[in-house]
């Protein structure tokens, strides 16, 4: 049940309804009942693996709570379980085909065996919370929930379940465990992120994967500035993609009372490297800064000093957004440039770069060109499309070709994009001070009456974009 | 001899480069810009160093302060030079 489907709609509005009118003991049960519904929606099967991780880790921490001694150990083996789900559903088959590749090498005549496993929509999101939990529980941040089915209700909560935002028990758990009244602002402010998210995937991120298709399904056909423009392109669709979601987990987690984690904080206006992974899936980030980053700093790998811990941390984050040497190498990449960042730093200060050069700097080289890594299907094309975009003196006019773009559809959908990309930054921008909806809202009558106007078209714009378009496809960030 | 707060101090100027005479009062991790998640474990590394002492990833996501930094040395027993 896609969160841009019809079912979906009719699924929340039905929530909503029992969970608003309703008695308030039923409000709990029906969450739960309500996420479990969603995510077996997928594949009924999938319910018992995610009950399985659940109570794997209320178990943990109840038992960490009561026999503190032995704490360390609950610990790890709890993490070591829920890694091994990881392992078994998500890198198996990479872990096979790697290790087959080598034997074969060696001529060792014995292969591991190959097995299909379906990746279980939204594993490594849950997964990690449920992680976070027992992490937190040791480190006393929080106590050990004994209400299992309060417990269950933080981990499979619907809107969050399988894209995130990640979220800790300290936030969610306690927000859960209150009586949430009928709010009309929730309500109304909740609407307006879900139509947000809705127009950030349906609108822009759908746009824009048709035209990075047309960049890279056969990349030997597209000159160096066609792949590189692919690649921002490519960046900004899994921006839209990912925070369009974000603002629909938001949006629906505020219609039932509850205020879910920001994700996203205009992450193409960072200046630099470092801020931009404080800006860009911050959930994500926190999460291996705080599990993964703070506990190496605690461990052997600490002697070899924070630039090691840093890019071993972006090796496992790169790890985590798929399966493959492309993701691990664009996070050792990543890494490697904030390291680099934060080596140069003391240097760097001495000189005055306009702020604005160094977000231009930031977008269009090191947070758009690893891209390629991204959204290429393995690393010779990854390579191949490196060598394009850096060839602009050895292609001579073949380099500057981007003819396709302005080609038939493709001109409607580059136009389009780029005129909502336009409104949507401005209008993320003005929204740091106020709300833009209630900023008009104080507007004189005939002013407030002309944005309103302004507003319907783009609405009536980006509707008739979507069905001029005629496609609607998974979230991207299912698959991780 | 120094004090531990005096030596815990010049550590801190140092890793974030503030100058031997730049004011810590009010510091508070994120709060500043060098005292980022990098910043901050660069400065329990080099306090580990300069202390003898190891902290767990428990003290590394509890200390907020130098009040912090210097009520866990003391727990620690962090002297030696």
């Amino acid at each position: 049940m896609l969160f841009n489907s019809v079912e979906f709609f009719f699924f929340l509005a039905t929530v909503l309804f029992v969970y608003h009118t309703g008695p308030a003991v039923l409000k709990r049960p029906l969450l739960l009942a309500a996420s479990y519904v969603f995510y077996m929606s997928w594949n009924p099967a999938y319910g018992l693996l995610l009950f399985a991780v659940t109570l794997l880790s209320y178990a943990v921490g109840r038992g960490m709570e009561s026999v503190r001694r032995h704490a360390r150990i609950l610990l790890w083996a709890g993490i070591g379980a829920h890694l091994a789900v990881m392992f078994i559903f998500k890198y198996y088959s990479f872990f096979s085909e790697n290790v087959n590749w080598t034997l074969g090498r060696l001529s060792l005549g014995w292969d591991a065996p190959a097995v299909e496993i379906l990746l279980p929509i939204g594993i490594s999101f849950y997964v990690f919370q449920s992680l976070s939990y027992m992490v937190d529980v040791y480190r006393r941040q929080v106590g050990a929930e004994r209400n299992l089915w309060l417990y269950m209700l933080y981990i499979s909560f619907f809107p969050q379940l399988v894209a995130g935002p990640i979220e800790r028990a300290s936030n969610l758990l306690p927000q859960l465990r209150k009586d949430h009244s009928f709010d009309k602002e929730g309500l109304r402010s909740g609407l307006v992120l879900i139509a947000t998210g809705l127009f950030k995937k349906m609108v822009l991120a759908e746009n824009l994967s048709i035209l990075v298709s047309a960049a890279f399904f056969r990349p030997e056909t597209r000159g160096g500035l066609g792949l590189y423009l692919g690649a921002l392109m490519a960046r900004y669709m899994i921006y839209c993609d990912i925070a369009g979601y974000t603002d629909i987990a938001l949006g629906c987690g505020r219609a039932f009372g509850i205020r879910l984690s920001k994700n996203f904080d205009r992450p193409f206006a960072a200046r630099n490297i470092s801020e931009y992974w404080q800006r860009w899936h911050m959930t994500l980030s926190g999460w291996f800064r705080d599990y993964v980053f703070y506990s190496l700093a605690a461990g052997p790998l600490a002697r070899f000093g924070v630039p090691v811990l840093v890019f071993v941390t972006f090796l496992l984050l790169g790890l985590w957004h798929g399966a493959s040497w492309n993701f691990v190498i664009w996070g050792c990449v990543n890494g490697g440039m904030v390291v680099v960042y934060q080596s140069t730093r003391g240097w760097r200060e001495k000189f005055q770069v306009p702020a604005a050069l160094r977000t231009a700097f930031t977008f269009l080289a090191l947070v758009g060109l690893p891209t390629v890594f991204v959204v290429t299907k393995d690393v010779g094309q990854s390579l191949f499309a490196f060598k394009k975009i850096f060839g602009v003196f050895s292609q001579a006019g073949d380099w500057w070709d981007i003819g396709w773009l302005f080609e038939g559809r493709n001109a409607v959908y580059l136009l389009s994009s780029a005129v909502f990309i336009g409104g949507m930054e401005i209008a993320q921008k003005l929204n740091e001070k106020e709300p833009v909806l209630e900023t008009i809202g104080r507007w004189p009558a005939g002013r407030r009456r002309l944005a309103y106007a302004v507003l319907g078209l783009v609405a009536v714009a980006a509707v008739g974009l979507i069905f001029f378009r005629q496609t609607n496809t998974a979230f991207v960030y299912f698959q991780f | 001899m120094e004090s531990m707060e005096d030596r815990l101090k010049k550590i801190v100027r140092s890793v974030f480069n503030l100058g031997p005479s730049g004011s810590l009062d009010g510091l508070v991790y994120k709060d500043h810009p060098r005292w980022d998640s990098l910043g901050h474990i660069q400065l329990i590394l080099s306090l580990e160093k300069e202390f003898r002492v190891k902290f767990s990833s428990e003290d590394v996501v509890s200390v907020r302060t130098l009040e912090d930094i210097a009520s866990l040395l003391r727990k620690k027993g962090g002297q030696a030079s």
